[in-house]
């Protein structure tokens, strides 16, 4: 059974339909990535998987190891497994990171029958953590996101993801605004978590990231379908080509 | 309708004096003369109204309509011991009042303070002492600019008179506890606290002010503050009556040269809450801080009016005010800076923000800097809005569940201002009971989302 199965997936925002059938199946250990011009549902797919109010799902559904995702609160859906890692990582004055981190590692371990992590063990967890991904450890005891640049933000993500290690990880456009040594940690925390247990899905716009975390599967989506899907390969030929005849196609 | 004023007549009028009798200190003309035209102007002004600027956002129409009688006299309460809402800070000394008056019983020992440190009862030094009042009384709680004072001026016997002589550290915190319980009949009482800190000496107060469920009762208190220079005093008041309660209270402070004046209110409301505060910057390089907290729901109304007046050179002050509202609670917080043209170098700022966590509550809120120097640093800023739906989705993403995410964040929008309450103890306490306040209200079942 796979672990994501998307099934003629429709969703409109405010009546207009931005995702027209997307059909797509990720099992543990693959790395699939989602590439397509600006505005043509990436986002709009990442956030419906979250669970983030505001989508009408007018047709279709996803089965989470086999379980109904669209009946789940998104709170829910994160503790069963599921991960975003935001494209623009919202700042929390007031919530400081390590608050904020461990009140979510618990909430997961509940959720699993688990007791509450103990404090010096969550202090060492987090320790080895930062340390793998260059995050200075101070930055554990600011508030969430705020001030931090936007490399931070990023690799502040991908602490999360590690702590929380999660079954399905939804990587948002997480190159953006990353310099080439940024993209290198963050790309290097995300393949360190690579798993036969675990699927990724990697929306990005540029082909840049996968060199860095090389994909099992790229599909394109131009205006709410995937309209053609391949091996990495597709990737490099798109950053060569551009979506010009996809466009084309869809116009038509 | 036209409201008549003689309505005050009759609640704190002829029959309201007459069952508080002759008070403590009457053979003072001076006292008798401060307690006459207290009551002459609340007998003749009579409640404000809303047309009164000062009071333009908080009704008292509900205050007016309880046949009050002098709590004091109550004697059909027993309060044997203290309610349990708030804490007795940590290592304090505790001094309580029931209704009002002083209650040795409950009390702590002050005899054996230390050389240059004197704590009495307010009603003691009348009878016996009356012109060591002198100074203080009356010295920046002036019954014509306020009704709360003149209420309470026209009223006063009991309550605590403070003196530290030069250079006298008290370590120790005071608390002074007052405790509302009305019987058969709504009670009101009028305690009067007065400080004075001669030079360079310091210490911390801490006043709380709680009830016992039942009839609504009227709290009154006014606070008289002298700190001569270099003096420093930490003041926190936490206010949570009993939600049928009325508070109306207000601290009036002189600030001398290079002295401190540091203050947070928490007001967890009561049926209706309005505390006034007015800080007189009167010597060179005088500063204070004058923070506050409040938290509401159902129907609770709570009002933070602030005066802040710069009248010297080189003085600051800082102001960060931040309100909670839930249920269909109103918030009032009105700040005046003054900046008189003698105060050059002055450094003003405040700060008002208010957080509403569904549709229901409203905030009013009026700044309002006034400066005639030409040197200054003045700032202020004021915000009101919901919560952050996409703050609560990260939250949720992240498997932490809407409540658990809404506390979080309350508290985050809490922490900044209560993260500089200069006392430990006090700061826990009051982190404490706004978690408290937080676990009661439920939170995500009024997100409307």
């Amino acid at each position: 059974m796979p672990l994501i199965e998307i099934k003629n997936l429709h969703v409109s925002v405010q009546g207009k339909e931005i995702l027209k059938g997307i059909d797509l199946n990720m099992n543990g250990g693959e790395v699939h990535a989602i590439m397509g011009p600006n505005g043509t549902g990436k986002s709009t797919l990442s956030y419906v998987l979250a669970g983030r109010e505001g989508y009408e799902i007018t047709e279709g559904s996803v089965l989470f190891d086999g379980v109904d995702l669209l009946k789940m609160e998104a709170d829910e859906r994160a503790r069963a497994g599921l991960f975003l890692a935001f494209q623009y990582p919202m700042e929390i004055p007031g919530v400081a990171t390590a608050t904020f981190l461990k009140t979510a590692l618990n909430a997961k371990r509940r959720a699993q029958g688990q007791d509450e992590i103990d404090a010096m063990e969550f202090l060492n967890l987090i320790k080895a953590k930062t340390a793998e991904l260059e995050i200075p450890y101070e930055m554990i005891k600011r508030p969430l996101n705020v001030g931090f640049s936007g490399g931070e933000k990023k690799r502040a993500e991908v602490l999360q993801m590690s702590l929380l290690e999660p079954r399905v990880a939804i990587l948002d456009e997480t190159d953006s605004g990353l310099d080439i040594d940024a993209l290198k940690v963050v790309s290097r925390g995300v393949n360190s978590l690579r798993s036969e247990a675990r699927a990724f899905l990697i929306i990005t716009h540029y082909q840049r990231l996968l060199t860095y975390i090389v994909p099992d599967f790229v599909h394109v989506l131009v205006g709410g379908r995937i309209v053609e899907s391949g091996d990495k390969s597709l990737a490099e030929l798109l950053e060569a080509e551009g979506y010009a005849r996809f466009e084309e196609n869809e116009a038509a | 309708m036209t409201k008549l004023q003689t309505t005050t007549g009759q609640v704190f009028g002829d029959t309201y004096a007459d069952a508080v009798g002759a008070l403590p200190g009457a053979q003072e003309t001076w006292i008798n003369g401060m307690r006459k035209t207290s009551r002459a102007l609340v007998g003749a002004q009579g409640f404000p109204g809303r047309k009164v600027e000062a009071w333009k956002y908080t009704s008292l129409n509900q205050v007016e309509k309880v046949p009050f009688i002098p709590a004091a006299k109550a004697d059909d309460v027993e309060v044997s011991s203290l309610p349990l809402g708030i804490p007795v800070i940590d290592g304090a000394l505790k001094m309580v009042f029931v209704n009002g008056v002083y209650r040795g019983d409950l009390s702590d020992s002050f005899a054996d303070l230390g050389d240059g440190v004197s704590l009495k009862p307010f009603a003691d030094v009348l009878k016996s002492d009356p012109s060591a009042l002198k100074v203080v009384l009356g010295s920046s709680a002036e019954a014509c600019q306020s009704f709360t004072t003149a209420l309470n001026t026209g009223f006063m016997e009991h309550g605590v008179v403070i003196h530290l002589a030069k250079n006298v550290v008290l370590e120790r915190p005071i608390h002074l506890i007052s405790i509302g319980a009305s019987g058969a009949e709504p009670g009101a009482f009028h305690p009067r606290f007065s400080f004075s800190l001669e030079q360079s000496s310091s210490a911390t107060v801490i006043e709380s002010h709680s009830g016992l469920p039942g009839q609504a009762y009227l709290s009154n208190p006014i606070t008289e503050i002298l700190l001569r220079e270099g003096a420093a005093l930490l003041h926190y008041t936490i206010v949570g009556e009993d939600s049928d309660a009325f508070h109306l209270g207000r601290a009036s402070v002189t600030v001398d040269k290079n002295a401190k004046y540091e203050s947070f209110i928490l007001s967890l409301g009561g049926q209706l809450v309005r505390r006034e505060v007015k800080v007189s910057l009167e010597g060179l390089n005088a500063s204070a801080i004058v923070d506050g907290v409040y938290a509401l729901s159902d129907k609770q109304h709570s009002d933070i009016t602030s005066e802040i007046l710069h009248l010297a050179p080189n003085t600051t002050s800082n102001q960060v005010v931040k309100g909670v509202l839930g249920g269909e609670s109103r918030g009032v917080f009105q700040g005046r800076v003054h900046v008189a043209r003698e105060a050059q170098k002055t450094e003003g700022r405040q700060l008002h923000k208010a957080l509403l966590l569904n549709r229901g509550p409203e905030v009013d809120c009026k700044p309002e800097l006034e400066i005639y120097a030409d040197d200054v640093q003045c700032a202020h800023g004021a915000t009101t809005g919901e919560m952050d739906q996409n703050h609560i989705f990260y939250f949720l993403s992240r498997g932490i569940d809407e409540e658990t995410a809404r506390a979080l964040l309350v508290e985050g929008f809490l922490d900044e201002v209560m993260f500089n309450i200069g006392d430990e103890a006090v700061r826990e306490t009051i982190f404490g009971l706004v978690s408290n306040w937080l676990a009661r209200q439920k939170i995500a079942a009024v997100s409307g989302s």
